[in-house]
């Protein structure tokens, strides 16, 4: 089965308890490309993202309805598997939080754990997957030293790294420069543009500039729900929704 | 009106708690100190590698190195590793709930049960109801019970301290909860585990009442767990309470003493390089 998507949320709802915080939430993602979601805190926008790798399943009290379809195949379907869900739809978190283990073993992580203990091919997925980053010129003399003690900017290169070197065809980044200066972020920035060519990018970010520069589609939401969804300069320059309308231009609250 | 400025208050707050911290390191120095230099000229090469005569008089205490060495390093064998697999399942497998609470609540009541208890039971239960004799293996499991409270509580510490980030990376990367737990939680949680294994081994090794109700007293070399046998604290107390050798006792104190302070100096080591590799 295949479709222009990779992605398509179709009535999505998701509760925490009594609380709802996805109100039937469609959305569809375009392949090779970033989309973002934006919105005020409480949105339900990490909560959207965290749907795409079945992360809120960590916690007992969600329960899911509707659909996600991962090039056209329902996720939470009986025949997939979780493990091998997540190895295709990667993710990168708010903080850097590389493992305190040295900088080649961060990134050989996922590989160990699923099965790869050929020496030569880990440490060349090791270095692609640094060089996708452009971390490896930074990296390449302490890939035994911790990775603890790179930089804020180097740790999340290096978090990147790792969910890169198990191959994955999505990425989900929950804000992940919201830890990082000015400098680190437009950095990372430009890493995403980058990693855009081979990856499918949906990002959440509460820095409404940082979606302008990177995504070329947009999603606003507000209390759960899917406010309006479209290219980038649309969302911003012409928005359909009021509420759209004050959020974008600072008039939100 | 204030009796004191906060910047004399400050003043004899320090002044304190300098005073109380320097009584304690003294007190401590005090007992150590006294006991090496009672006991330390008495401890030779023979004395380490020799077997007693004429109960403790005179010869050695090599038997009881290597009672002592079997019990606790056995104990904490047997204890160890489930201690780690129930604080294990407590952080990891199991939600909050009265199943947890009450095996918390279990582990702290045995924690503060006195080891004549544990002695007593290990005596009913190990060396007669089973069968084990007054043997290394009786005294081991005895000991074994009696630490693992220690055990399962640091390492429950140690576990429930590794950032829960951590463990959505890894579930992230698509491993499975077992995966997570044996490559990132309990490397991540090592040196906290550790710290609860030397302790318990420290406990082992100068636990008295409960080895003699279960290993025994016998002053002579075990040569299998199921042969009674006499540890160093028990020697130590055998010496002196029946009044044997005091020269003996403090010697053989020593010892117990010194081995105690390298395995403490010892595990620092190990889990310093251990987090220098990561840090």
């Amino acid at each position: 089965m295949s479709s222009e998507f990779k992605i398509e949320a179709k009535a999505l709802n998701l509760h925490y308890g009594s609380f709802h915080a996805l109100k039937d939430v469609n959305l569809q993602i375009k392949p090779k490309a970033i989309t973002a979601i934006i919105g005020p805190s409480g949105c339900g926008k990490s909560t959207m993202l965290r749907c795409f790798n079945r992360m809120n399943e960590l916690i007992k009290t969600v329960r899911v309805s509707g659909q996600i379809l991962l090039d056209g195949e329902n996720i939470h379907g009986s025949t997939v598997e979780l493990t091998h869900l997540r190895r295709r739809v990667g993710m990168v978190f708010q903080r850097p939080n590389p493992f305190p283990l040295s900088v080649a073993e961060n990134v050989s992580y996922g590989l160990k754990v699923h099965g790869l203990t050929n020496r030569a091919e880990t440490e060349e997925i090791v270095e692609s997957s640094l060089r996708a980053t452009n971390l490896w010129d930074d990296v390449k003399d302490k890939l035994a030293g911790p990775a603890l003690a790179l930089s804020a900017e180097q740790q999340q290169r290096l978090c990147i790294s790792r969910v890169v070197a198990v191959k994955p065809e999505v990425l989900l980044m929950d804000e992940p420069c919201s830890a990082l200066d000015p400098i680190a972020t437009r950095h990372i920035e430009e890493l995403m543009s980058y990693l855009a060519e081979q990856y499918t990018i949906l990002i959440v970010t509460h820095n409404m500039q940082q979606a302008a520069r990177v995504a070329s589609e947009t999603a606003f939401m507000l209390l759960g729900d899917l406010v309006e969804f479209g290219p980038t300069i649309n969302i911003f320059e012409k928005p359909k929704d009021k509420r759209t309308e004050d959020y974008v231009s600072g008039h939100y609250g | 009106m204030r009796l004191l400025s906060p910047a004399q208050a400050q003043k004899v707050a320090v002044a304190t708690m300098w005073t109380l911290a320097a009584i304690t390191i003294g007190i401590l120095v005090f007992i150590i100190g006294y006991i090496l230099v009672l006991g330390l000229p008495y401890v030779t090469w023979s004395f380490l590698t020799e077997a007693p005569r004429q109960m403790g008089r005179s010869g050695g205490i090599l038997p009881m190195i290597v009672a002592t060495v079997a019990v606790a390093g056995l104990a904490v064998l047997i204890a160890g590793p489930v201690g780690v697999a129930t604080a294990v399942y407590l952080t990891e497998y199991t939600r909050e709930g009265r199943l947890t609470s009450f095996i918390r609540f279990g582990a702290d009541c045995l924690a503060g049960i006195p080891s004549i208890i544990f002695g007593l039971f290990g005596f009913v239960f190990f060396t007669i109801t089973l069968g084990m004799g007054l043997s290394v293996i009786s005294g081991a499991l005895t000991l074994a019970l009696m630490v693992l409270p220690t055990i399962i509580r640091t390492a429950e510490v140690a576990i429930r301290a590794v950032p829960y980030s951590y463990r959505e990376v890894s579930y992230g990367l698509g491993t499975t909860r077992w995966q997570m737990i044996t490559k990132v939680v309990l490397p991540s949680a090592l040196p906290g585990i550790c710290t609860g294994v030397v302790l318990s081994v420290g406990r082992s090794i100068s636990e008295t009442a409960a080895v003699m109700l279960t290993a025994g007293s016998a002053p002579r070399m075990p040569e299998s767990m199921f042969d009674s046998s006499r540890t160093l604290a028990l020697h130590f107390y055998i010496l002196s309470r029946e009044g044997i050798s005091m020269t003996n006792a403090y010697a053989t104190a020593s010892v117990l003493i010194i081995s105690i302070l390298s395995l403490n100096v010892i595990a620092y080591w190990i889990m310093n390089r251990f987090m220098r590799r990561v840090r």
